[in-house]
């Protein structure tokens, strides 16, 4: 027997835990504005998840799924993709969408329940929040076709999480990406938990990379609390698939310090030893020791950038808590240009559920 | 100002949560987001952060207790500026106490305990009533309380129609009169007030069967007492079968055959139906009977009967055949399964052994709770009672 084919995957670190750089770091990491921006975008996302998780505490926001220790990945994704290009998230990227101009009373709209929050002002063309999982991943894949029809040099990236990679949908939506060469990048970001079930219980390969492989799709591991690597490794995709050259799978290795969700207790199914040794290698500290070692940013510059993130949270939080409630109908508004008579009915029965507290009969 | 904050719905539809700790005391001042408390609620121990800056006036449980979604957990003084809308602007330096995702000074790492939770407790699910969140919050719009609902739902769930039709009972129970100019001096009070409740009860509760026959009392010796008399054929009628002397309870079901049988008598006033009791009947002798039927009677004529003399009967005689009327249907009253009616005696002619006869008879009604008890039983308990009757003294 002779082989057939071959397949190898490819690891991208730039910065050492301790933010050490390891090789030579791409162009755009020279640039101290440029970092201490994405550095400012990570503190900015950090701030806002506090925040968020203690308004569910405290009865002012729905369950909402914290992005503590992932802000790299999606920092560094955001940072790589051009205004133009469409993203399709999950529920839990954040770093990106503010990045790309989301509003965070938008964010706080959607986790209370408000369907204005999947109205997005800035970027108009980015899909809305994806709960079910991996279903993203293929209307991605449909806007990519799209950009391929009208020769638009643009891009369309799907997140999905490790527990996601598990589903037919994304491979259906790798196999139509890989067939037709869509300008599309799969954004796996493995936080090694599908809310209680870890990775090596979620699959047998070694990495979720190579999931692309069989579709024809290149795929390449990232180190995703290194910002600078995220970054570059997403802007080489995006270049490939603008260019013509397909799509990619970037798995973005990092880790959910937090809880799946403000409805759940990882403490219950993973134990603390674990979670403290991701702590040392959560994102913010390498970027700031670089920053550190760069002399553009020292411990008052920070405290001075979260005290101004603060301010724009609360501010944030008092639009969210002054918008007026919208009615139920919101909710089957902008599902169909011709809503089907059941949805009609379903809207009528929750007009007189959910009124003011007077049934209309 | 004085705010209270309410237990918040920790999950998704968590009706309670159990206080783990306190980390604050009354009296103490603590900023925004500051930690308050640990609680453990079904799916997590999670810490519950200030959300206001401001004096702690009063801690509403005790670490141990259980609390309410929605109940008191801590009342607050707040600076006068402070509103409950915009109390989220907090100066730089309360993120100090922030709970999750504080800053970092310098290469410590970020602790989270809200987030990464703590402990580890099998919740331990009470007995409560199964519904749906949205039912849940539809109910407490409404005010109804979930407990009171049928549950028609699938798997013994409270739906949204149970909640609703509790809502309209509620609602026809207080509604505008449906007799216009009616004023409070209109309103029913005591007696009349009391029969206008238990025969609504009646109505709505009791599966009623009424069987009419009648004694034939032409034998008897002397004029006889039939007031009586009849206390003693329904004491005879009950040693036949006890069942209807019983109490039932139909959220069980369940039954309670009862040992003592405490006869209640109708009586009727100007001021409305009154119904004393008999008490013990079976262990009496008739002259015993008669002196206490013509105490009770006596004293509610007078109005001096105690409430307490109206409670706990087992069964019921409505002698109405005093004033008029052959046979009826009278109503039971739960918890009791069985009311007997007596008619006004007739002159009835009655086949004899060759040829019509006239016989004084005594028609009787006797109404049972078809829930509890058969046909059979109450049949055989009619049949004990015609045969004691008819006994010549």
């Amino acid at each position: 027997m002779r082989t057939v084919a071959e397949f190898r995957i490819e690891y991208l670190r730039h910065l050492s835990p301790q933010g050490r750089p390891l090789e030579e770091l791409p162009a755009f990491a020279a640039d101290n504005d440029e970092l201490l921006k994405m550095f400012a975008a990570m503190l900015r996302a950090r701030t806002f998840d506090a925040k968020a998780v203690n308004l569910q505490r405290t009865g002012k926001l729905g369950t909402y799924a914290p992005c503590l220790g992932q802000e790299a990945a999606h920092v560094g994704v955001g940072a790589a993709m051009r205004p133009e290009d469409c993203l399709a998230i999950v529920y839990r990227e954040i770093g990106t969408l503010f990045w790309r101009g989301v509003s965070m009373t938008e964010v706080l709209l959607y986790w209370g329940g408000d369907e204005r929050g999947n109205n997005f002002a800035v970027p108009r063309h980015d899909f809305p929040w994806c709960v079910p999982i991996a279903t993203q991943t293929l209307h991605a894949a449909g806007a990519a076709m799209a950009f391929k029809i009208r020769k638009e040099p643009r891009c369309a990236v799907a997140y999905i999480g490790d527990g996601g990679t598990s589903e037919g949908t994304f491979y259906e939506a790798m196999n139509l990406a890989g067939a037709r060469q869509l300008p599309i990048v799969f954004v796996v970001v493995n936080n090694k938990w599908a809310i209680s079930v870890p990775i090596e219980e979620q699959t047998a390969a070694e990495t979720l990379a190579q999931k692309g492989i069989a579709a024809g799709i290149p795929g390449v591991q990232v180190d995703g609390n290194d910002v600078i690597a995220v970054r570059d490794c997403m802007s080489r995709a995006l270049e490939k698939a603008r260019n013509g050259g397909g799509p990619t799978v970037v798995e973005a290795i990092s880790y959910r310090l937090s809880d799946h969700t403000t409805a759940d207790d990882a403490s219950r199914y993973r134990n603390e030893a674990e979670v403290a040794e991701a702590w040392k290698v959560e994102p913010m500290i390498r970027l700031r020791k670089l920053l550190e070692s760069r002399g553009v940013l020292d411990e008052a510059r920070e405290q001075a950038m979260k005290a101004e993130f603060t301010r724009e949270v609360d501010a944030a939080v008092q639009e969210y808590l002054s918008t007026p409630r919208q009615s139920t109908d919101a909710m089957f508004d902008h599902l169909y240009a011709n809503p089907p008579p059941y949805l009609e009915a379903q809207k009528e029965l929750a007009r007189r559920y959910a009124g003011t507290g007077r049934p209309s009969h | 100002m004085s705010v209270t904050f309410n237990l918040p719905d920790l999950g998704e539809g968590l009706p309670e949560a159990e206080i783990v700790s306190w980390h604050v005391k009354e009296g103490q001042r603590v900023e925004v987001d500051q930690p308050l408390l640990s609680v453990e609620t079904a799916k997590a121990v999670v810490d519950v952060p200030s959300p206001y800056s401001g004096n702690i006036v009063r801690l509403h449980a005790k670490t141990g207790d259980t609390v309410q979604t929605g109940r008191p957990l801590v009342d607050f003084d707040l600076p006068s500026q402070v509103t409950k809308a915009t109390d989220t602007s907090a100066p730089a330096q309360a993120n100090q106490g922030m709970v999750v995702g504080h800053m970092a000074t310098r290469n410590e790492e970020l602790v989270d305990h809200a987030i990464v939770g703590r402990g580890r407790r099998a919740y331990r699910d009470r007995d409560r009533v199964r519904a749906a969140p949205a039912v849940r919050m539809l109910a407490k719009r409404l005010g109804v309380e979930l407990s009171t609902c049928s549950a028609t739902g699938r798997h013994g769930l409270v739906s949204v129609d149970d909640v609703l039709a509790r809502a309209n009972f509620g609602k026809s129970q207080q509604r505008s009169p449906a007799v216009p100019g009616l004023t409070d001096a209109d309103k029913l009070r005591g007696a009349r007030k009391a029969m206008a409740q238990s025969m609504s009860l009646s109505r709505d509760e009791i599966a009623m069967c009424t069987i009419f026959d009648d004694a034939d009392i032409d034998r008897w010796q002397d004029r006889g007492d039939i007031s009586i008399r009849l206390v003693r054929a329904i004491v005879a009628g009950i040693k036949a079968e006890p069942a209807l002397n019983a109490w039932f309870d139909p959220t069980g079901p369940s039954r309670k055959l009862m040992e003592q049988m405490h006869l209640a008598i109708a009586v009727d006033t100007n001021d409305g139906l009154i119904v004393p009791v008999l008490r013990d009947v079976t262990s009496q002798s008739a002259a015993q009977l008669r002196a206490q039927l013509d105490d009770i009677k006596q004293r509610t004529r007078a109005r001096t009967i105690a409430p307490e003399e109206m409670r706990d009967y087992t069964f019921t005689l409505s002698n109405f055949g005093t004033v008029a009327g052959r046979y009826a249907t009278p109503l039971v009253v739960p918890p009791t399964v069985a009311i007997l009616g007596a008619g006004k005696l007739q002159r009835d002619v009655v086949a004899g052994a060759k040829t019509p006869e006239i016989h004084v008879r005594l028609p009787l009604s006797l109404t049972f709770d078809h829930r509890c008890v058969t046909g059979g039983e109450a049949l055989r308990f009619l049949a004990a009672v015609i045969n004691d009757l008819q006994l010549p003294n």
